[in-house]
């Protein structure tokens, strides 16, 4: 090869790898790749494609793609996650986050697959963003999937689901209208951006099932780790198997309805010791619960 | 307004006591001591994600601040790295459930039960869990408590303490007519809760609630005294700001009840309301309402009306959760009594304050945790003018407080025991309503 044009391909190798390095030294970090299932990659604004790998860094604008296999979990600064299942693509197209008071915004316009979101801080301030091609819908305070359904789920949901597990889903699309889903397992399938949404329902146990497994790892992945955490590191660390309250069990609800029984029968006695006729009003009331 | 005065005093040490027990308990501290650790363990687990040590302690530390869902998505990343964690689907179900979030609890905890390493007490647990998490999960969602079981009263018939009556003739003191019924007492009781919600099925998650509450006492004793009551009460709980204040909800209600005294008829109430539940966090939420009732005693008999009143009530109740062990709740009440007979209108005033003690049970096979609840409570009542018919230069004036402890220990996902010890005095410018009595009440619980 001439000396020249050995320059000239020199210059741009050079060029492509220090605008490749500015590109991304310039890009803000919003969190880590915490979870990652080949084949998982990234592209970060004005960079080549790279495999996600585990403690890697997210960058703002990136675009994460998943293969038939892959799948990633992506954790940000205000300690939300994103669960970014299998044959997907989304680009993080907003992240502002001041971790002193705690406010901030985040985006994230999915285009494909499935993502299982559960908020952190700015979900429980102005909310979290994810855009799809049939409807935007704001996270607020909360938990929630919302994808193009699989194989399986596809028979339940033509088009793509939004199903709200914790706090509250606002959702909007082309034709204006909204829709706010606050009850917990509760969900719309969208199959149109230019027709109402639909009236949330009950989504099945089944469906739900489908598509964490989608957003998780199979039985022969280890999400990037090599050392496996054990259940016996679990009890090592103090998990074991914590106990729920008993249901509805207010002990003085008890004392307040034998106040109530008191009020009367000490009413009457009262009366009864006063002016001995039967029936009078109750004294002045027992303390309730 | 002494009584009133001094009362609040001593409410006021009551409460920095209790609040002082609620401190000392480790679980209520743990909001304090750990704040600004999370921070910290986040950017190490972020940086490190497989650091397992760093990821549980952020998980722990999360908890212990309430923040369910940091909890829940370092949890989920260790299932990437190892979908067989047994313990880790258990913590995830029961952070779904205490989130509210019951359709996964159900999903983990039935991934748990498909565990093929699980233990018989974590089994038993979820056996006792998994049916509540569906039963949440359901639109139509019903639950009984009941309970049977004796009382013994130190004071059955509030009997004056001085055991002495203002004549109604002479105006003076005279000994009690000893052929009315008085004294200690033991009776056999039975209560009920009934409660009942159905879901609208709306996005904003409205529901229609039904309450029902039985009670019925058998003196063994004094037979005049055994009581009977139904109350209930329905009306819709609707979202009032799903997106700006989610869980603030206002409902509408229908109240009523009746009471029986020795197998008669004694009062019939029914009226109506509106109460506000609001959220501030995850930690406190205030319920104020106001409601109105016309208690109506006249049993047919328009001699015998004394007590027959409308009765306005406001009131407000909140409850502060102080970590998974500790629950302060403080409420505030008045009430304006406006009787047919004018002797019989009052203001009452009270107030109530507990804190309930949650704990592990000293035996590893019972699923739920056991509850303490010491509790103080003051009522004042002022009467408009003189009861002629009692003393006619007196308007009488009524203190009463009552202190106790309340347990209820589960024992298996369905029966229990329940009880509790109260003291109870009230102190009246008239001597025929100053009285205390001593209660102690135990029995066997069953919940479905």
């Amino acid at each position: 090869m001439p000396w020249e044009k050995r320059t000239k391909v020199l210059t741009a190798l050079v060029g492509a790898l220090l605008s490749t390095v500015a590109s991304r030294a310039i890009a803000a970090t919003v969190g880590s790749v915490t979870a990652v299932n080949p084949a998982a990659s990234g592209i970060a604004p004005g960079a080549g494609s790279r495999s996600l790998t585990l403690g890697a860094d997210v960058v703002f604008n990136e675009t994460i793609k998943t293969s038939g296999e892959g799948s990633a979990q992506l954790s940000f600064l205000d300690r939300s996650t994103l669960n970014v299942g299998r044959n997907s693509s989304l680009v993080i197209d907003k992240f502002v986050y001041d971790p002193d008071s705690g406010t901030g915004s985040m985006g994230v316009n999915l285009t494909k697959g499935v993502l299982r979101f559960v908020g952190g801080q700015i979900s429980h301030t102005s909310g979290v963003s994810i855009t799809t091609p049939v409807a935007v819908v704001a996270v607020r305070g909360g938990s929630a999937t919302v994808g193009f359904a699989g194989s399986d789920a596809q028979k339940f949901c033509p088009g793509v689901l939004f199903i709200n597990h914790i706090g509250t889903l606002t959702m909007k699309n082309k034709s204006g209208d909204t829709l706010t889903i606050a009850k917990q397992g509760y969900g719309v399938c969208v199959t149109s951006d230019n027709e109402p949404f639909p009236e949330p329902i009950l989504i099945p146990d089944w469906v739900i099932q489908a598509f964490l497994d989608d957003a998780g790892s199979n039985g022969n992945q280890h999400g990037g780790a090599t050392d496996l955490p054990t259940d016996q590191d679990a009890t090592r660390f103090g998990f074991n198997s914590p106990r729920l309250d008993p249901p509805g069990s207010n002990p003085l609800d008890i004392i307040t309805i034998i106040n109530t029984g008191n009020s009367a029968s000490g009413g009457n006695s009262q009366n009864m010791e006063t002016s001995g006729s039967d029936f009078g009003p109750p004294p002045s009331g027992p303390v309730s619960g | 307004m002494t009584c009133f005065v001094r009362s609040g005093a001593l409410l006021g040490a009551c409460v920095a006591v209790l609040a002082l027990c609620a401190y000392a308990m480790p679980g209520a501290r743990a909001a304090e001591v750990t704040a600004a650790d999370q921070k910290v363990l986040l950017v190490k687990a972020l940086k490190h994600p497989d650091d397992y040590q760093t990821v549980f302690e952020y998980v722990r530390v999360s908890e212990e601040l309430h923040d369910y869902e940091a909890a829940i998505g370092a949890l989920e990343r260790l299932l990437f790295y190892n979908p067989k964690l047994t313990r880790v689907k258990y913590e995830l179900a029961t952070l779904y459930y205490r989130s509210g979030s019951y359709q996964m609890a159900v999903d983990y905890f039935k991934k748990t039960l498909a565990s093929p390493d699980l233990d018989a007490d974590t089994r038993s647990r979820i056996d006792a869990y998994l049916p509540l998490a569906e039963k949440e999960n359901s639109p139509v969602r019903t639950w009984l408590f009941l309970q049977a079981g004796i009382r013994y009263q130190s004071n059955a018939s509030f009997t004056p303490s001085s055991g002495m009556v203002l004549d109604s003739g002479s105006g003076f003191p005279v000994p009690l007519d000893l052929s009315q019924p008085h004294g200690a007492d033991w009776n056999a009781f039975a209560l009920g809760l009934f409660a009942n919600d159905i879901d609208f099925g709306n996005a904003p998650g409205d529901r229609f609630e039904t309450r029902v509450t039985g009670y019925a006492t058998n003196q063994f004793a004094l037979p005049s005294l055994n009581v009977g009551l139904l109350s209930g009460s329905f009306g819709p709980r609707l979202a009032l700001a799903p997106i700006t204040w989610p869980g603030l909800t206002i409902k509408p209600y229908v109240v009523g009840s009746a009471i029986w005294v020795a197998g008669a008829p004694y009062t019939t109430e029914g009226g109506g309301g509106v109460t506000l539940s609001a959220p501030f966090g995850k930690m406190l939420t205030i319920t104020p309402y106001i409601e109105w009732q016309r208690a109506d005693y006249s049993n047919g008999d328009p001699a015998n009306q004394l007590g027959t009143a409308d009765m306005l009530t406001a009131a407000a109740s909140a409850a502060l959760k102080l970590g998974d062990a500790v629950t302060l709740n403080g409420g505030f009440s008045y009430q304006r009594s406006t009787a047919d007979m004018p002797d019989q209108s009052n203001t009452q005033y009270s107030e109530q304050f507990s804190v309930a003690f949650r704990f592990d049970p000293p035996f590893a096979h019972i699923a739920q945790k056991w509850t303490l609840t010491p509790f103080v409570g003051f009522t004042q009542t002022a009467f408009d003018i003189p009861n002629p018919a009692v003393d006619p230069g007196v308007t009488r004036s009524d203190t009463s407080w009552q202190a106790g402890v309340a347990f209820d220990t589960p024992l298996t996902a369905h029966f229990g025991v329940a009880g509790a010890l109260t003291y109870q005095n009230t102190a009246s410018n008239i001597i025929n309503y100053s009285f205390d009595d001593w209660s102690a009440i135990i029995g066997p619980t069953l919940r479905f």
